[in-house]
Protein backbone atom coordinates (compact mmCIF):
# COMPACT_ATOMS: atom_id res chain seq x y z
CA UNK A 1 0.00 0.00 0.00
CA UNK A 2 1.10 3.35 -1.07
CA UNK A 3 0.62 6.26 1.64
CA UNK A 4 1.69 9.90 1.31
CA UNK A 5 4.05 10.92 4.00
CA UNK A 6 5.24 14.26 5.24
CA UNK A 7 9.13 14.30 6.06
CA UNK A 8 9.54 16.40 9.19
CA UNK A 9 12.77 17.89 10.50
CA UNK A 10 13.05 18.01 14.59
CA UNK A 11 15.78 18.81 16.80
CA UNK A 12 16.29 16.55 19.98
CA UNK A 13 17.11 18.23 23.12
CA UNK A 14 21.01 17.71 22.96
CA UNK A 15 21.34 19.00 19.52
CA UNK A 16 20.88 16.53 17.38
CA UNK A 17 18.80 16.27 14.16
CA UNK A 18 16.29 13.82 13.81
CA UNK A 19 14.09 13.25 10.21
CA UNK A 20 10.86 12.07 10.59
CA UNK A 21 8.58 10.63 7.89
CA UNK A 22 5.28 10.40 9.14
CA UNK A 23 1.81 9.09 6.88
CA UNK A 24 -0.25 11.93 7.00
CA UNK A 25 -3.15 9.70 8.46
CA UNK A 26 -1.32 10.14 11.42
CA UNK A 27 -2.42 13.52 11.90
CA UNK A 28 -0.34 16.46 13.42
CA UNK A 29 2.08 15.41 16.05
CA UNK A 30 2.57 17.50 19.07
CA UNK A 31 6.67 17.23 19.75
CA UNK A 32 7.97 16.81 23.63
CA UNK A 33 11.01 15.60 24.68
CA UNK A 34 13.71 14.69 27.76
CA UNK A 35 17.23 14.53 28.50
CA UNK A 36 19.51 14.00 31.27
CA UNK A 37 22.87 16.10 32.02
CA UNK A 38 25.23 14.31 34.62
CA UNK A 39 28.08 16.92 35.94
CA UNK A 40 30.17 17.42 38.69
CA UNK A 41 27.69 18.86 41.65
CA UNK A 42 24.96 18.35 38.74
CA UNK A 43 22.89 16.01 37.99
CA UNK A 44 19.42 17.18 36.53
CA UNK A 45 16.51 16.01 34.00
CA UNK A 46 14.92 18.31 31.72
CA UNK A 47 11.24 17.95 29.78
CA UNK A 48 10.54 19.92 26.75
CA UNK A 49 7.49 20.73 25.91
CA UNK A 50 5.51 23.35 23.08
CA UNK A 51 5.88 26.86 24.56
CA UNK A 52 2.30 27.48 26.71
CA UNK A 53 2.56 24.04 28.73
CA UNK A 54 3.59 25.98 32.07
CA UNK A 55 0.92 27.80 31.91
CA UNK A 56 -1.15 25.43 34.07
CA UNK A 57 1.49 25.75 36.90
CA UNK A 58 0.48 29.00 38.64
CA UNK A 59 -3.30 27.83 38.54
CA UNK A 60 -3.27 24.06 38.51
CA UNK A 61 0.01 22.77 39.68
CA UNK A 62 1.07 24.85 42.21
CA UNK A 63 -2.12 27.35 42.97
CA UNK A 64 -1.21 30.20 44.66
CA UNK A 65 2.30 29.46 44.82
CA UNK A 66 5.01 31.98 44.20
CA UNK A 67 6.54 32.94 40.62
CA UNK A 68 9.59 35.03 39.80
CA UNK A 69 10.34 35.51 36.46
CA UNK A 70 14.24 36.41 34.67
CA UNK A 71 14.06 37.70 31.17
CA UNK A 72 16.35 37.00 28.94
CA UNK A 73 17.59 37.51 25.47
CA UNK A 74 15.70 35.08 23.39
CA UNK A 75 14.04 33.65 26.45
CA UNK A 76 12.47 33.60 30.12
CA UNK A 77 14.00 32.11 33.28
CA UNK A 78 10.70 31.14 35.39
CA UNK A 79 10.62 29.68 38.99
CA UNK A 80 7.90 28.32 40.36
CA UNK A 81 7.39 26.99 43.61
CA UNK A 82 4.56 25.79 45.59
CA UNK A 83 2.72 27.45 48.47
CA UNK A 84 3.58 24.92 50.96
CA UNK A 85 6.90 24.78 49.30
CA UNK A 86 6.85 21.32 48.85
CA UNK A 87 7.79 20.81 45.63
CA UNK A 88 9.14 23.73 42.79
CA UNK A 89 10.11 23.81 38.91
CA UNK A 90 12.63 26.34 36.51
CA UNK A 91 11.81 26.95 33.47
CA UNK A 92 13.94 27.98 30.55
CA UNK A 93 10.80 29.47 28.43
CA UNK A 94 11.40 30.37 24.82
CA UNK A 95 8.62 31.27 22.32
CA UNK A 96 8.60 27.98 20.68
CA UNK A 97 9.23 25.23 23.44
CA UNK A 98 9.94 25.00 26.90
CA UNK A 99 12.24 23.18 29.45
CA UNK A 100 11.57 22.23 33.08
CA UNK A 101 13.49 20.92 35.75
CA UNK A 102 11.56 19.85 38.78
CA UNK A 103 12.91 20.03 42.30
CA UNK A 104 10.60 18.06 44.13
CA UNK A 105 11.52 19.89 47.66
CA UNK A 106 11.89 23.93 48.08
CA UNK A 107 13.40 25.83 45.74
CA UNK A 108 17.15 25.55 45.71
CA UNK A 109 19.68 28.48 47.23
CA UNK A 110 20.59 31.52 45.03
CA UNK A 111 24.03 29.99 44.49
CA UNK A 112 22.82 26.21 43.36
CA UNK A 113 20.08 28.36 40.91
CA UNK A 114 23.29 30.37 39.60
CA UNK A 115 25.52 27.36 39.52
CA UNK A 116 22.54 25.38 37.11
CA UNK A 117 21.87 28.36 34.85
CA UNK A 118 25.01 28.90 34.85
CA UNK A 119 26.10 25.24 33.65
CA UNK A 120 23.14 24.34 31.08
CA UNK A 121 22.31 26.37 27.40
CA UNK A 122 19.66 26.88 26.00
CA UNK A 123 18.91 27.48 22.21
CA UNK A 124 14.78 27.80 20.76
CA UNK A 125 13.60 27.46 17.30
CA UNK A 126 10.62 26.27 15.45
CA UNK A 127 12.08 22.72 15.09
CA UNK A 128 12.62 22.07 18.49
CA UNK A 129 14.76 23.59 21.54
CA UNK A 130 18.05 22.65 22.80
CA UNK A 131 19.31 22.24 26.52
CA UNK A 132 23.19 21.33 26.59
CA UNK A 133 26.08 21.69 28.75
CA UNK A 134 27.96 24.76 29.05
CA UNK A 135 30.88 22.67 29.56
CA UNK A 136 31.85 19.71 27.93
CA UNK A 137 34.46 18.32 30.17
CA UNK A 138 33.37 15.65 32.59
CA UNK A 139 29.78 16.28 31.60
CA UNK A 140 27.61 13.76 29.89
CA UNK A 141 24.04 14.01 28.67
CA UNK A 142 22.20 10.89 28.18
CA UNK A 143 18.92 9.81 27.81
CA UNK A 144 17.72 12.46 24.95
CA UNK A 145 14.22 11.06 23.92
CA UNK A 146 12.05 13.05 21.32
CA UNK A 147 7.77 12.26 21.83
CA UNK A 148 5.35 12.76 19.09
CA UNK A 149 2.18 12.97 20.53
CA UNK A 150 -1.54 13.17 19.62
CA UNK A 151 -5.01 11.58 20.47
CA UNK A 152 -4.37 8.73 17.73
CA UNK A 153 -0.77 7.74 18.29
CA UNK A 154 2.46 8.06 20.20
CA UNK A 155 5.80 7.94 18.82
CA UNK A 156 9.05 7.50 20.95
CA UNK A 157 12.14 8.15 19.70
CA UNK A 158 15.54 7.44 20.86
CA UNK A 159 19.45 7.65 18.97
CA UNK A 160 19.96 3.88 17.89
CA UNK A 161 23.75 4.30 19.49
CA UNK A 162 22.08 4.73 23.18
CA UNK A 163 19.12 2.20 22.57
CA UNK A 164 21.10 -1.05 21.21
CA UNK A 165 20.70 -2.76 24.70
CA UNK A 166 16.78 -1.80 25.04
CA UNK A 167 15.93 -3.87 21.81
CA UNK A 168 14.53 -7.29 22.03
CA UNK A 169 17.34 -10.44 21.89
CA UNK A 170 14.97 -12.03 19.63
CA UNK A 171 14.73 -11.48 16.07
CA UNK A 172 11.80 -9.37 14.45
CA UNK A 173 10.43 -9.02 11.06
CA UNK A 174 11.99 -6.72 8.34
CA UNK A 175 10.58 -3.64 6.46
CA UNK A 176 13.04 -2.23 4.42
CA UNK A 177 15.92 -1.88 6.21
CA UNK A 178 14.57 -1.37 9.19
CA UNK A 179 13.65 -4.46 11.81
CA UNK A 180 10.50 -4.45 13.60
CA UNK A 181 9.72 -5.69 16.79
CA UNK A 182 5.77 -5.81 18.77
CA UNK A 183 5.56 -6.68 22.18
CA UNK A 184 2.06 -6.80 24.45
CA UNK A 185 1.46 -3.20 26.21
CA UNK A 186 1.03 -3.52 29.78
CA UNK A 187 -2.75 -3.19 30.30
CA UNK A 188 -5.00 -3.66 32.91
CA UNK A 189 -6.89 -6.62 32.50
CA UNK A 190 -9.99 -5.11 31.38
CA UNK A 191 -8.61 -3.27 28.88
CA UNK A 192 -6.65 -5.90 27.65
CA UNK A 193 -9.74 -8.42 27.16
CA UNK A 194 -11.22 -5.33 24.89
CA UNK A 195 -8.22 -4.75 22.90
CA UNK A 196 -7.31 -8.49 22.08
CA UNK A 197 -6.93 -9.40 18.84
CA UNK A 198 -6.86 -5.54 17.41
CA UNK A 199 -3.72 -3.90 16.45
CA UNK A 200 -3.82 -1.84 19.80
CA UNK A 201 -3.07 -3.96 22.29
CA UNK A 202 1.11 -4.11 21.15
CA UNK A 203 3.92 -1.45 21.20
CA UNK A 204 5.77 -1.93 17.43
CA UNK A 205 9.42 -1.53 18.52
CA UNK A 206 11.46 -0.32 14.92
CA UNK A 207 15.21 -0.66 14.60
CA UNK A 208 16.63 1.84 11.81
CA UNK A 209 20.08 2.38 10.80
CA UNK A 210 20.23 5.26 13.05
CA UNK A 211 17.46 5.47 15.61
CA UNK A 212 15.00 3.05 17.68
CA UNK A 213 11.85 4.54 18.02
CA UNK A 214 8.36 2.80 19.44
CA UNK A 215 5.09 3.33 18.34
CA UNK A 216 2.15 2.81 20.38
CA UNK A 217 -1.74 3.53 19.72
CA UNK A 218 -3.48 4.44 22.23
CA UNK A 219 -7.20 3.16 22.65
CA UNK A 220 -9.69 2.90 25.35
CA UNK A 221 -11.43 -0.25 24.54
CA UNK A 222 -14.15 -0.75 26.70
CA UNK A 223 -15.53 2.57 25.22
CA UNK A 224 -18.50 1.75 22.63
CA UNK A 225 -17.72 1.58 19.27
CA UNK A 226 -14.31 2.51 20.06
CA UNK A 227 -13.10 -0.53 18.24
CA UNK A 228 -15.50 -0.60 15.24
CA UNK A 229 -14.24 2.38 13.38
CA UNK A 230 -12.57 0.35 9.75
CA UNK A 231 -10.63 4.16 9.16
CA UNK A 232 -9.09 3.16 12.68
CA UNK A 233 -7.10 -0.08 11.40
CA UNK A 234 -6.58 1.90 7.86
CA UNK A 235 -4.81 5.00 10.01
CA UNK A 236 -2.94 2.19 12.00
CA UNK A 237 -1.93 0.40 8.81
CA UNK A 238 -0.74 3.42 6.91
CA UNK A 239 1.32 4.81 9.84
CA UNK A 240 3.22 1.07 10.77
CA UNK A 241 3.77 1.21 7.33
CA UNK A 242 4.88 4.54 6.09
CA UNK A 243 6.64 6.05 9.95
CA UNK A 244 10.51 6.16 9.84
CA UNK A 245 12.61 8.07 11.99
CA UNK A 246 16.26 8.94 11.04
CA UNK A 247 18.79 10.40 13.68
CA UNK A 248 21.86 12.64 12.71
CA UNK A 249 24.06 13.70 15.66
CA UNK B 1 76.38 26.37 69.20
CA UNK B 2 75.69 23.18 70.28
CA UNK B 3 74.07 19.82 68.01
CA UNK B 4 70.60 20.16 70.02
CA UNK B 5 70.06 23.54 70.13
CA UNK B 6 70.87 23.84 66.32
CA UNK B 7 68.35 20.55 65.14
CA UNK B 8 65.78 22.69 67.44
CA UNK B 9 66.60 26.06 65.61
CA UNK B 10 65.93 24.19 62.33
CA UNK B 11 62.42 22.50 62.98
CA UNK B 12 61.14 25.40 64.54
CA UNK B 13 62.23 27.23 60.81
CA UNK B 14 60.93 24.23 59.37
CA UNK B 15 57.59 24.86 61.27
CA UNK B 16 57.45 28.45 60.65
CA UNK B 17 57.53 27.56 57.02
CA UNK B 18 54.61 25.11 56.78
CA UNK B 19 52.26 27.26 58.67
CA UNK B 20 53.27 30.38 56.40
CA UNK B 21 52.45 27.55 53.18
CA UNK B 22 48.96 26.83 54.75
CA UNK B 23 48.27 30.48 54.92
CA UNK B 24 49.10 30.90 51.16
CA UNK B 25 47.60 27.78 50.12
CA UNK B 26 44.60 28.95 51.80
CA UNK B 27 44.15 32.29 51.04
CA UNK B 28 44.83 31.00 47.08
CA UNK B 29 41.87 28.92 47.49
CA UNK B 30 39.94 31.79 49.36
CA UNK B 31 40.67 34.05 45.98
CA UNK B 32 40.21 31.18 43.97
CA UNK B 33 36.66 30.84 44.89
CA UNK B 34 35.06 33.95 45.18
CA UNK B 35 36.40 34.26 41.13
CA UNK B 36 36.44 31.57 38.86
CA UNK B 37 34.91 28.85 40.60
CA UNK B 38 32.00 31.29 41.55
CA UNK B 39 28.86 30.04 40.39
CA UNK B 40 27.57 33.62 40.73
CA UNK B 41 29.40 34.59 37.25
CA UNK B 42 26.16 34.03 35.49
CA UNK B 43 23.18 34.90 38.09
CA UNK B 44 19.98 33.79 38.19
CA UNK B 45 18.70 37.64 37.18
CA UNK B 46 17.29 39.60 34.81
CA UNK B 47 19.68 40.48 31.31
CA UNK B 48 20.26 44.55 31.14
CA UNK B 49 20.05 45.64 27.83
CA UNK B 50 20.28 48.87 26.86
CA UNK B 51 18.40 49.51 23.08
CA UNK B 52 19.33 52.51 20.41
CA UNK B 53 18.45 56.26 21.19
CA UNK B 54 15.86 55.69 17.87
CA UNK B 55 13.29 53.80 20.37
CA UNK B 56 13.87 56.29 23.58
CA UNK B 57 10.14 57.59 24.62
CA UNK B 58 9.44 61.38 23.76
CA UNK B 59 9.67 64.17 25.91
CA UNK B 60 6.39 63.60 28.50
CA UNK B 61 5.93 59.79 27.62
CA UNK B 62 6.55 57.51 30.22
CA UNK B 63 7.68 54.58 27.89
CA UNK B 64 7.98 53.72 24.12
CA UNK B 65 6.22 50.10 23.13
CA UNK B 66 7.94 48.75 20.30
CA UNK B 67 6.28 46.13 18.40
CA UNK B 68 8.74 43.72 15.98
CA UNK B 69 7.15 43.14 12.88
CA UNK B 70 7.54 40.76 9.86
CA UNK B 71 5.63 41.13 6.90
CA UNK B 72 5.52 37.11 6.66
CA UNK B 73 3.92 36.68 9.77
CA UNK B 74 0.14 35.89 9.10
CA UNK B 75 -1.34 37.53 13.02
CA UNK B 76 0.88 40.61 12.86
CA UNK B 77 -0.70 42.70 10.55
CA UNK B 78 -4.06 41.88 13.48
CA UNK B 79 -2.25 42.47 16.24
CA UNK B 80 -0.43 46.09 15.05
CA UNK B 81 -4.07 46.68 14.20
CA UNK B 82 -5.47 46.35 17.79
CA UNK B 83 -2.55 48.13 19.55
CA UNK B 84 -3.11 51.10 16.94
CA UNK B 85 -6.93 50.69 18.12
CA UNK B 86 -5.92 50.48 22.29
CA UNK B 87 -5.63 53.76 24.54
CA UNK B 88 -2.03 54.08 25.49
CA UNK B 89 -1.81 57.72 27.47
CA UNK B 90 2.08 58.51 27.56
CA UNK B 91 3.04 55.68 25.67
CA UNK B 92 5.19 56.03 22.23
CA UNK B 93 3.99 53.35 20.03
CA UNK B 94 6.58 52.44 17.25
CA UNK B 95 6.78 49.34 14.84
CA UNK B 96 10.03 48.06 13.93
CA UNK B 97 10.33 45.82 10.69
CA UNK B 98 13.87 44.93 8.64
CA UNK B 99 13.05 46.26 5.41
CA UNK B 100 11.20 48.89 3.62
CA UNK B 101 8.91 46.43 1.52
CA UNK B 102 7.82 44.79 5.18
CA UNK B 103 7.26 48.30 6.76
CA UNK B 104 4.55 49.04 3.45
CA UNK B 105 2.08 46.69 4.49
CA UNK B 106 1.62 48.29 7.75
CA UNK B 107 -0.59 51.21 6.51
CA UNK B 108 -1.24 53.30 9.95
CA UNK B 109 0.74 53.91 12.59
CA UNK B 110 4.53 54.74 13.00
CA UNK B 111 6.65 51.93 11.23
CA UNK B 112 10.64 52.35 11.26
CA UNK B 113 12.29 50.12 8.79
CA UNK B 114 16.01 49.94 9.59
CA UNK B 115 17.71 46.32 9.85
CA UNK B 116 19.92 47.29 13.08
CA UNK B 117 16.93 48.38 14.78
CA UNK B 118 15.63 45.11 13.92
CA UNK B 119 18.75 42.98 14.76
CA UNK B 120 18.72 45.23 18.27
CA UNK B 121 15.34 44.18 19.23
CA UNK B 122 14.77 40.47 17.52
CA UNK B 123 14.83 37.46 19.74
CA UNK B 124 14.22 34.16 17.75
CA UNK B 125 10.53 35.41 16.58
CA UNK B 126 8.26 37.77 15.42
CA UNK B 127 5.53 39.63 16.54
CA UNK B 128 7.53 40.21 20.19
CA UNK B 129 6.31 43.54 22.74
CA UNK B 130 9.06 45.56 24.01
CA UNK B 131 8.59 48.16 26.76
CA UNK B 132 11.18 50.38 26.68
CA UNK B 133 11.81 52.96 29.53
CA UNK B 134 13.54 56.69 29.21
CA UNK B 135 16.86 55.40 29.37
CA UNK B 136 16.72 53.12 27.03
CA UNK B 137 16.19 50.09 29.06
CA UNK B 138 14.45 46.69 28.24
CA UNK B 139 11.66 46.99 30.99
CA UNK B 140 9.77 44.17 29.42
CA UNK B 141 9.20 41.84 26.83
CA UNK B 142 6.67 39.44 25.30
CA UNK B 143 6.18 36.82 22.60
CA UNK B 144 2.68 37.67 20.83
CA UNK B 145 0.88 34.22 19.89
CA UNK B 146 -2.30 34.00 17.77
CA UNK B 147 -4.18 33.11 20.60
CA UNK B 148 -2.87 35.88 22.89
CA UNK B 149 -5.46 38.39 24.61
CA UNK B 150 -3.88 41.37 23.16
CA UNK B 151 -5.90 43.67 25.85
CA UNK B 152 -5.08 41.73 29.10
CA UNK B 153 -1.01 42.03 27.09
CA UNK B 154 -1.15 45.67 27.66
CA UNK B 155 -2.80 46.10 31.01
CA UNK B 156 0.37 43.80 32.27
CA UNK B 157 2.80 45.45 30.34
CA UNK B 158 1.66 48.81 31.14
CA UNK B 159 -0.19 49.59 34.15
CA UNK B 160 -2.44 52.13 33.96
CA UNK B 161 -2.38 53.24 37.63
CA UNK B 162 1.07 53.87 38.39
CA UNK B 163 3.80 56.20 36.26
CA UNK B 164 6.07 53.64 35.55
CA UNK B 165 5.67 50.43 33.66
CA UNK B 166 6.23 47.27 34.73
Amino acid sequence: MVTSTLALNRLAADGARLTVDLPLEAGTLEWHGHTRIAAPGLLRAFSLAPAGHSKAVPTHIFPGGRVETFRRRGYDLRLYEAVDRSNSCLIWAGPYHEVTTWFNGPAPRQSVLNALVAAVEFADGPEGAKITPRVQVGTQQFGTTVFGINDRVLIMALDARSARESLPDWQGMTRGDMEVWKDALALDPEQKAALAGTPFEWRYTFASPTAVFTVIFPKDGTEVGALGDPQDHAMVEAVLGGVRVEWAA
Amino acid sequence: MSLPLALSLLSLLIAIFAVIAVAAVYSRLRALEQTALNPDTDRLADEDRTLPATLLPGPGQRATLAMLLDGGCGICQGVWESLQAADLPGVRLVGVTGDAGAAAAFAKGVVLADPDLWTALYEGYAPSLTVIDGTGAVLARRFVYGDTEISTLLSELLPTGSSHAL
